[in-house]
């Protein structure tokens, strides 16, 4: 992945770590480099830029995490059917840039990158939750805040991560990514407890809104290269965009998908609608103007966020859903960011409980 | 645009006598001179508000993105031209404009909703029985409202939604998506 850093800030404490060591050898000469006592002042947008947004993504800033890295995902709680979901934040912000992502809202006020270099931490923190669960199996993510392996070339942290997680009984690791920047991953046994998902959309969403990303097929052909090394894998279509030749163009992508991974070596997939809070539609509008996708037949939902309306959204996951099992009738699939309704209405059952699918999703 | 003094002094001008922000005035501006001279036109001739006009840019803005197209050649349209050269008071014709603006910008959801609402049309319910469908068809709660004056009243209403209870179960799948109507 190419980047467009302009500026790396690195935090003393962090000077000499070998994290550190690696991000320099990997640098162009080109890159500035300074050192600050606390990196903070460094991540907030340029109010200068006329996109502060996109200014940010010229400067990486190796920190110290000050709170949590492990915690529940945000999206879950009452309102959404949860999928039990544990998200690991290493990283915030991503070199790539979509349209729809909600990261533009999400960090407005931080937008430089930061990769935490007190990141073993997360480790005690994994520990103490695999004690907490008493035995029960769960997933762990670092694709909330940051895309798991943008940035894998210069850290090197999977290998460190995929090392942690082979030796785990209860824990899978999930890096969630839209790239194809998978060489250190094929380095290493992930002794089966290491899921690599690729969010997918159809060639015109990927066009059209995901600027800088890895093509779909070529996330499908790093999927099935991984696959083939031992990995678990999974997609998510989400966000699903409900433009005039959607379905035509997802089922395309599902029959590409199937036609060079087998379903069966398939963990899941998940589903999810495009959604926006006003704020976010109203940057994104602004930032990308020309994007089509942008222009959709979305409403204002009774949760606050703008989404497809009800009939067209249910209809076109349910679709998708019905040629998914097709395929392979038990592939579990579920939804993101859905209501307990809507996903009784296209997985056709009651959503099941976050802990239980949580399980389902973390021990295969 | 290019000239103060020319296409875009005169919209700057409108713009500053009827309080456009800024953001839209941009937008308004960022247009090809001749569409952003046919919105101008619009505005007079409907005697848009200020509201109205931000609608407008809005809707014509967006409906050329979906298109493909310019605004000015989603004004061209023959439908719309029709609705601008109709006859009738300008605020009624504006208020036809812009709401064939918002079908056009969205086309499937007034599809549906049109749908909809024949299909609700045709379900015989008494008086003080409401059925509500969703605003935008943004949820998929179908409202469902009896307002009986006696317990007669209320006895009839239920006994007339048991009867139309196959219909109303229709209405509320097909706005979960499935394809009733």
């Amino acid at each position: 992945m190419n980047f467009e850093l302009e500026r790396v800030v690195i935090e003393q404490e962090f000077r000499s770590s070998a994290l550190t060591r690696r991000v320099l050898a990997g640098l162009p000469a080109s890159v500035t480099v300074e050192y600050v006592d606390d990196g903070r002042a460094a991540t907030r947008p340029d109010p200068q830029a006329a996109d502060p947004f996109a200014t940010g993504k010229r400067r990486l800033v190796l920190m110290r995490r000050r709170s949590p890295f492990v915690m529940a995902c945000p999206a879950g709680g009452g309102e959404f059917a949860c999928c039990g979901y544990q998200v690991m934040a290493l990283a915030s912000n991503c070199p790539m840039d979509c349209s729809y992502c909600f990261l533009q809202e999400y960090v407005a006020n931080n937008p430089a990158f930061q990769i935490y270099a007190n990141y073993t931490q997360a480790f005690d923190e994994l520990a103490a939750l695999t004690r907490r669960a008493s035995g029960n199996h769960l997933r762990v993510g670092t694709g909330e805040w940051a895309d798991s392996l943008a940035w894998d070339k210069l850290t090197g942290l999977s290998l460190e991560l995929v090392d942690f997680f082979s030796r785990q009984q209860t824990l899978l690791l999930e890096f969630k990514t839209k790239t194809d920047e998978i060489e250190n991953l094929l380095r290493i046994d992930p002794k089966g407890q290491v899921l690599v998902s690729w969010s997918l959309s159809p060639a015109a969403v990927y066009r059209a809104s995901e600027h800088r990303s890895a093509p779909p097929a070529a996330r499908i052909a790093a999927a099935r290269r991984l696959c083939e090394a031992g990995y678990r894998i999974a997609f998510h279509l989400d966000p699903v965009i409900a433009y005039e030749q959607a379905q035509r163009d997802y089922l395309a992508l599902l029959d590409e998908l199937f036609a060079t991974i087998d379903p069966r070596r398939i963990a899941f997939i998940s589903l999810g609608g495009l959604r926006m809070t006003p704020a976010l539609r109203t940057i994104a509008r602004r930032r990308f103007p020309a994007d089509p996708m942008l222009a959709g037949e979305e409403v204002l939902a009774p949760d606050g966020r703008y989404r497809t309306f009800v009939p067209l959204r249910a209809a076109l996951l349910a679709t998708l859903v019905q040629h998914i099992r097709a395929r392979r009738a038990d592939l579990l699939t579920y939804l993101c960011m859905e209501s307990a309704t809507m996903s009784e209405r296209v997985l056709g059952a009651p959503a099941a409980r976050a802990a239980t699918l949580g399980a389902r999703l973390a021990s295969g | 645009m290019n000239s103060e003094s020319g296409a875009e002094g005169v919209i700057r001008a409108y713009a500053r006598d009827h309080h456009i922000p800024a953001p839209a005035l941009e937008r308004w501006l960022a247009m090809d001179e001749a569409d952003a001279l046919a919105v101008l036109e619009l505005a007079h001739a409907l005697g848009l508000r200020t509201g109205q006009l931000l609608a407008a840019l809005e809707l014509l803005g967006d409906i050329a993105l979906r298109q493909g197209t310019g605004v000015g050649a989603v004004m061209r349209q023959p439908e719309l031209r029709a609705l601008l050269e109709a006859s009738g008071s300008r605020p009624s014709r504006a208020s036809a404009y812009l709401l064939r603006l918002t079908e056009l910008r969205y086309p499937r959801l007034h599809q549906m909703r049109e749908r909809l609402t024949a299909a609700l049309k045709q379900i015989k319910l008494p008086r003080g029985v409401t059925v509500v469908l969703p605003h935008d068809l943004s949820s998929d709660e179908l409202l469902i409202r009896l307002s009986p004056r006696t317990p007669a009243e209320f006895d009839r209403q239920l006994e007339a939604l048991r009867e139309q209870a196959n219909e109303l179960k229709r209405l509320i799948a097909a706005l979960g998506g499935s394809d009733e109507f």
